[in-house]
């Protein structure tokens, strides 16, 4: 046989027993040629450019799929930054937002990410106006994602803008009350957003960008923790590393070929593949197993961090030898509300929020479908997100913050979001106040980068 | 390039006649002694000599390396009894698919086989051939994935 016994038996497990899968298969849409001197016209435009491109993405990309063997999650569409082509169109932003999900659904897509604006520095009247839409905009829609991007480390970290997307996510917990605050689970705040990123909800089509591309979102978490639950307990931790790294090649391997074909079906480039650990509500398909695995009682605990940073790296060391095409986010997520075991992590109280803050300064991405109360103020969500921000910028790295306050629920209850998004324990935050920090906006400046300690 | 069709033919010729449990290092020096002798005799493009069988279908190899969209990796596992086989070829055969390679073992009861087809010349999809085997490994009482080889190639060849 060309492939021995061993070999077809481990991709058969991956993909039947150990939950592979390719995340999501995103296609990145220019929308730059749709802006007009009206927004209904714009809204049109772009409404008709989705549903054009985008019409056989779905089933193209499900039927690769079942050729190949390999489940695909996802089919999810990013447009260029929407504050971008509404600039100069007189009228509600909110009209594009309600085009582009409809046209989403028409389409067959769960998510179409790009609802954005990139103020690191400063913002400009309209896109002033645009982040105050954003709340009613995922309030009126189902598919439709948002972020804001407020820091760079070119330009610092724009805290006027911190301080109104701190607002904003509590207008749109406000808005989707009865839901648990669900409009928050679709919003992002970034420092350094990457302009390729294939996952929601932060995915937009950079100005950077071709026409159209595909880029890809590989998993795969449960392939991971089986292995390291199969390793020896006493092995050291760098053949740990090399364990994941040879995984993680293989991975993104799978992905790539997916990547390739769809492209090649649709007639659109190959952008990126993304080697994201992304895990799933499903037990085992998840990041914080993995963490445990390594030897701690809970995740969340002392030492995590050191574990996270050494998943990360061999994660993007095996992705990078397989893959001349890497990008996006490429690390691994901690969404608290979609990992089994880092939900348990947080009920028994091994995990707090300044334990994933730490783990985000060595993985990506933040702060990610965190739970916390209902009563938290807008300017205490400010301060989470400048703290998560000031991460990102000083290590020249993407961070981002995906916070719900859940209206009318307290520390230690749980909230339902339903599907790809689980559910979240309310988590505590800290009870003294950020206020006045918060209050005297302007900007913290970019950091020096020399003199690195 | 050397001829990896002809060298995998010899190999699989000298495991069959030293047996499974042959040692490693003599197969391959046998493999390496005959494919030299036979290397002069080979046509220029390096493929096989003459087809012995005639000009029967070839199964078209991929040059780059990157294994055959056309051909499908089929695993069955499950618990041992008769008909496995048959029931399986007999869903390949209706749907024209060559059996490229196959490799069958029963341990402890447990049965396990690794089909390799040729869909090129497939009345069916992938998607409707994949069906049936699932219909049929259900009626079997064994599972039945069915995979396009060059995800395999992309997983464990660099």
């Amino acid at each position: 046989m060309e492939y021995s016994q061993a070999e077809i038996l481990q991709t058969v497990a991956m993909t039947e027993m150990e939950h592979l899968d390719v995340r999501t298969v995103t296609l990145g849409l220019s929308l730059l040629d749709c802006a007009s001197n009206s927004m209904t016209e714009t809204a049109d435009r772009a409404r008709q450019k989705i549903e054009r491109v985008a019409a056989r993405l779905v089933q193209t990309v499900d039927q690769i799929g079942d050729e190949i063997g390999l489940r695909i999650a996802n089919k999810r569409i990013a447009v260029t930054p929407v504050s971008l082509i509404t600039e100069g169109s007189a009228g509600d932003p909110i009209q594009v937002a309600r085009a582009i999900d409809e046209a989403a659904a028409t389409v067959g897509v769960d998510f179409l990410g790009g609802y954005s604006a990139l103020v690191p520095k400063a913002a400009t009247r309209s896109e002033t106006e645009f982040i105050d839409s954003i709340a009613e905009a995922l309030a009126s829609t189902r598919r439709l994602c948002s972020s804001v991007n407020v820091a760079t480390t070119r330009a610092g970290i724009n805290m006027d803008a911190v301080r109104q997307v701190g607002r904003v996510i509590k207008e749109a917990a406000e808005r989707t009350r009865d839901q648990g605050g669900l409009a928050c689970a679709k919003f992002v705040c970034f420092a350094n957003a990457v302009e390729d990123n294939p996952f929601m909800a932060g995915a937009f089509h950079g100005i950077g960008e071709a026409e159209a591309v595909i880029n890809v979102g590989v998993s795969g978490p449960g392939v991971v923790n089986n292995a390291l639950r199969h390793a020896d307990v006493n092995l050291p931790l760098h053949e740990l590393a090399e364990i994941i790294k040879k995984l993680s090649f293989k991975l993104a391997r799978a992905g790539e070929l997916i990547g390739r074909e769809a492209a090649r079906r649709l007639g659109l480039p190959f952008g990126i593949i993304d080697l994201s650990l992304a895990p799933t509500p499903v037990p085992g398909d998840s990041v914080a197993e993995i963490i445990e695995a390594m030897g701690f009682e809970r995740a969340g605990t002392h030492g995590t961090t050191a574990a996270l940073a050494l998943l990360t790296d061999a994660v993007k060391k095996g992705g990078a030898m397989a893959s001349g095409s890497v990008g996006g986010m490429s690390g691994a997520f901690i969404p608290v509300s979609e990992d089994a075991a880092m939900i348990e992590a947080a009920r028994v109280g091994a995990l707090s929020l300044d334990k994933l803050e730490a783990w985000t300064s060595v993985c990506s991405v933040g702060i990610d479908m965190v739970a916390v109360p209902g009563s938290t103020s807008a300017e205490t969500i400010s301060a989470i997100i400048a703290d998560e921000m000031a991460i990102g910028v000083m290590n020249n790295k993407t961070t981002a913050v995906r916070i719900i306050p859940v209206p009318g629920r307290g520390v230690g209850e749980m909230v339902e979001f339903g599907g790809l998004l689980g559910s979240a324990p309310i988590m505590a935050v800290n009870a003294f106040s950020s206020t006045a920090f918060i209050r005297r906006g302007g900007r913290i400046p970019a950091p020096i980068h020399s003199l690195r300690n | 390039m050397a001829n990896e069709e002809l060298i995998y033919k010899i190999t699989r010729a000298v495991y069959g006649r030293l047996g499974m449990g042959a040692d490693e290092q003599t197969v391959e020096q046998l493999v390496t002694e005959v494919y030299r002798e036979i290397e002069p005799y080979l046509s220029d493009n390096g493929s096989s000599p003459r087809n012995p069988q005639g000009p029967m279908h070839t199964v078209p190899t991929d040059s780059r390396g990157e294994g055959s969209s056309d051909r499908m990796v089929i695993s069955v596992f499950g618990v041992d009894h008769p008909g496995i086989v048959a029931g399986v070829a007999q869903i390949l055969a209706e749907a024209d698919c060559s059996i490229v390679d196959i490799n069958q073992t029963v341990v402890q009861g447990k049965f396990a086989m690794v089909i390799i087809g040729d869909t090129l010349r497939a009345r069916e999809s992938a998607s409707e051939l994949k069906e049936r085997l699932r219909r049929e490994g259900e009626k079997l009482g064994v599972r039945i994935y069915a995979q396009r080889e060059d995800l395999f190639n992309a997983m464990h060849r660099i």
